[in-house]
């Protein structure tokens, strides 16, 4: 937003007639205002979703400080706005902004979208709309920005690959600095024209550049091959990891918002990559090898962001926090300062097998809070197909901790529709939850009085590239729906017990995108066209709608949800190298269907074949 | 040692209009941790910063008298107060003055408001025997006669300056007043809040 001294009054009388203005206004405290005169590159840095949830994420935290420490690079930051001020802008002719200096995101060098999950993919067509940006990559000319896009998505963009110039594939804290001082010295140099650009940005390592590989594809529709246009780039983009976590850049300010946010606290990273190897979980091998940081500079961040921010919490995060090898002096030294600061600790999740007394104690929101486990699977024969590696005697003894401790809920996460599931598996997890009922009764130091709650969430199976179920269709919208209705049959009557489950409507077009490939931009574009965005969101996420515009584009959404795809079959991220390899995901896959676990990194290495990426502190052997 | 009572007169001024009061109570929050005032907190299980504020501004009105009381665990000068906030806060929000304070927010009877527009402003409805407008209650709308919450009003460059009730009972809303001129674009700026002469600043 320009200052408000400098806003025309009708920008003004519209802040004062939308929902939370405050999501529009910026001028935070601790935003970077640079002078542009300056500047040699203009970084917009995208979430296509609301502010509330985008000032939550850590990932833009860290690259808007990374590209922020350039004194040459000026990067700001953009978030969809919400429909009623969408309305106001389309009403007006205004042009989606930046957040820093209100200049229209159409002005900057370059334009990144951080892509978290499929349904915001309408959302990033919207926005570039809103920016006045052509939507298609081949439409843009010399003076449109370069659209960026990066994320856990970009390891397989090909649904989206149409819209976006490059994609940065893996960690792009030093990656995305690179690219820019590119752009600036071909602009200095006067070599600068968009396809020398995109070509030259191709070589680096980590950047996916989809116009510069042309895809084949065979008659059933599945993907024959890809080739790259020219000979210098690289036949398949090797994602970027950064080596070493210590000496990685990590925020010491934050923008601090004043309107509430999904996440108003301290995010410490803790850590990179998982040592579990979930055979549903893609986070769990795209963020491959891991990697540490050690607990004296983790407590140094944390402190010098408690000085700089006033946050109250530091949530300590990474993808499965008690298998930080040091998590006992990481927590010691951090109570050292926060409890006398009246700071409190939390953590975004717990491993069952994990959960503890003494844990529990030193976690406020634990200790206060309610707890939730993901045992992911009603039976032990399903848990170790899908290699969760934990146990019913794990939960149930978890469970007692808690119950011993004065809890009286706990909340317990399932996924329905994985693949080998029968109705058997189904009715394990009622089975499951009843248990943990009976379990309350039988501690005797429990809350006398009062009736247990067990919840039972249970979203539904989505397969997703580089994981060992990538290959495996989704159960059909009337199965998923089928085994819904099972389980709640199942749970009927249960005082004690409350089911939740997902819209399975919306897994579905969670499935299709996942696994799409370039085909369905169209889809995409079609969907657009109907006004479809937010579809994250029940109140806007539109399911006939979704089946409408694979209709006009003529796609068959069964075609990449619900098909088996071939195992020998061109998969549409092959383009990509996420570390952990194709054998590797087979071995998994074979395992599964033999109900056969894999021991975690720690115990044994499996041979995934992240360690070829390198870095410090890992569990992994070297190469 | 009892803490030490601290008032702080501060300004909202441009967008920070937009942040609700509910807001604005958590970023004080993390305003005093960062400008390291030692601020009191309150006993218990879950304690948490005592703080009180004055007259909760509404949405869509700019201030330069925002008042909020803490208490000090620490004795700290005025000049302490001031520049260790000043340096954690943005130049919409400034703390102007911070003092020991002697009087009570209940005696705050009035504040004085310049509501400004680039429209033209026809002054008459205010100077009705009864200025009734359709104020918004819990149980729906109802009629209600404002005048004599109106204390006084006159004309400034721009718009009007008028002396309103702001009492815990009678606290009118500018925006009303902006509603019976029938401006459509305005700015609202509280300017001061007066005790019951209708003249005095409260301090």
């Amino acid at each position: 937003m320009p200052e408000w001294n400098n806003m025309d009054n009708k920008m003004k009388a519209i802040l004062k007639s939308v929902l939370k203005p405050g999501r529009y206004t910026g001028g935070e405290y601790g935003q970077i205002i640079k002078d542009k005169s300056k500047i040699k590159a203009r970084f917009a840095f995208c979430f296509p979703d609301t502010y509330e949830i985008g000032m939550s994420n850590l990932g833009i935290r860290i690259l808007y400080g990374v590209l922020n420490r350039e004194d040459d690079i000026w990067c700001e930051r953009v978030y969809a706005p919400w429909v009623d001020m969408e309305d106001k802008m389309r009403e007006n002719g205004i042009k989606l902004w930046a957040h820093e200096s209100g200049d229209p995101v159409c002005d900057f060098d370059i334009v990144g979208f951080t892509l978290q999950y499929e349904l915001c993919y309408t959302n990033v067509l919207n926005m570039l709309e809103l920016s006045g940006i052509p939507l298609f990559s081949s439409e843009r000319q010399e003076n449109d920005p370069i659209i960026v896009g990066g994320g856990p998505c970009a390891y397989n963009a090909e649904p989206i690959a149409d819209y976006f110039d490059v994609f940065s594939i893996g960690e792009g804290e030093e990656a995305l600095v690179e690219m820019t001082k590119l752009y600036i010295s071909m602009k200095e140099s006067g070599e600068y024209s968009r396809k020398e650009f995109l070509h030259r940005v191709a070589m680096i390592p980590g950047f996916y550049v989809p116009s510069l590989y042309t895809v084949e594809y065979n008659g059933d529709g599945t993907v024959r091959s890809y080739t790259p246009v020219y000979d210098d780039i690289p036949k398949r983009v090797v994602k970027r990891i950064i080596r070493d976590m210590d000496t990685s850049f990590f925020p010491s300010k934050l923008v601090m918002p004043y309107i509430e946010t999904v996440h108003d606290r301290i995010v410490l990273e803790v850590y990179r990559g998982c040592i579990r190897g979930c055979r549903f979980c893609q986070a769990g091998m795209i963020f491959r090898p891991v990697r540490e940081k050690t607990p004296e500079i983790l407590n140094e961040q944390a402190k010098c962001l408690y000085d700089s921010t006033g946050f109250d919490e530091i949530s300590l995060s990474s993808l499965s926090i008690s298998d930080y090898s040091e998590l006992t002096k990481l927590t010691d030294l951090l109570l050292e300062w926060t409890n006398e600061s009246k700071v409190s600790l939390s953590l975004p999740s717990l491993r069952i097998d994990s959960f503890t007394k003494e844990l529990m104690e030193k976690i406020s929101t634990v200790r206060t809070g309610g707890l939730t486990f993901a045992p992911e699977a009603g039976t032990q024969r399903l848990r170790d197909a899908i290699n969760k590696n934990v146990c019913e005697d794990d939960l149930m003894r978890a469970c007692r901790t808690a119950f011993e401790a004065g809890k009286t809920s706990v909340k317990l996460y399932f996924m329905d529709g994985l693949p080998t599931e029968t109705y058997e598996d189904i009715e394990g997890i009622a089975a499951l939850a009843k248990r943990v009922d009976h379990e309350f009764y039988a501690v005797p130091g429990r809350v006398k009085g009062k009736a247990p709650m067990i919840t039972i969430s249970v979203a539904c199976f989505v397969p997703k590239p580089f994981t060992a179920f990538q290959w495996e269709g989704q159960d059909t919208l009337e199965e998923l729906v089928a085994k819904q209705d099972h389980l709640r049959d199942c749970v009927r009557g249960e005082k004690h017990i409350r089911y939740n489950w997902h819209e399975a409507k919306v897994s579905r077009i969670e499935a299709v995108f996942a696994r799409g490939n370039r085909r369905l931009s169209k889809a995409l574009y079609e969907a657009h066209k109907l006004g479809l965005k937010f579809d994250g969101w029940d109140e806007f996420f539109d399911y006939d709608k979704w089946l409408e515009a694979f209709r006009l584009a003529d796609v068959d959404p069964a075609f990449y949800a619900n098909r088996d795809f071939g195992l020998d079959e061109v998969l549409p991220w092959d383009i990509i190298d996420c570390g952990v390899t194709k054998e590797f995901f087979r071995r998994e896959r074979d395992k599964a269907y033999c109900s056969e676990t894999t021991p975690n990194c720690r115990e044994h290495c499996s041979g995934c074949g992240a360690n070829k990426l390198g870095g410090e502190r890992t569990c992994c052997p070297h190469r | 040692m009892l803490p030490t009572p601290i008032r702080i007169k501060f300004t909202k001024l441009g967008a920070l209009q937009f942040i609700s009061h509910l807001d604005l109570n958590r970023t004080m929050k993390t305003v005093m941790i960062r400008a390291k005032i030692p601020i009191h907190y309150s006993e218990g299980f879950n304690p948490h910063p005592k703080m009180v504020f004055a007259l909760p501004l509404s949405i869509g009105a700019e201030s330069t008298c925002e008042l909020l009381d803490i208490r000090l665990d620490r004795e700290m000068t005025s000049n302490e107060v001031i520049s260790q906030l000043n340096a954690a806060l943005p130049p919409e929000m400034q703390v102007l003055d911070a003092y020991i304070p002697t009087t009570k927010f209940t005696d705050i009877a009035f504040a004085e408001y310049d509501i400004t527009t680039d429209e033209p402003i026809d002054r008459s409805p205010l100077a009705a025997d009864s200025v009734v407008i359709m104020k918004r209650t819990k149980s729906g709308e109802k009629e209600c006669d404002i005048k004599p919450m109106i204390a006084s009003y006159l004309p400034i460059s721009g718009g009007i300056r008028c002396v309103l009730s702001a009492t815990s009972t009678d606290y009118l809303n500018p925006e009303y007043i902006a509603t019976v001129l029938g401006l459509r674009e305005y700015s609202i700026m509280r300017r001061r809040v007066l005790i019951s002469d209708g003249q005095t600043e409260f301090r």
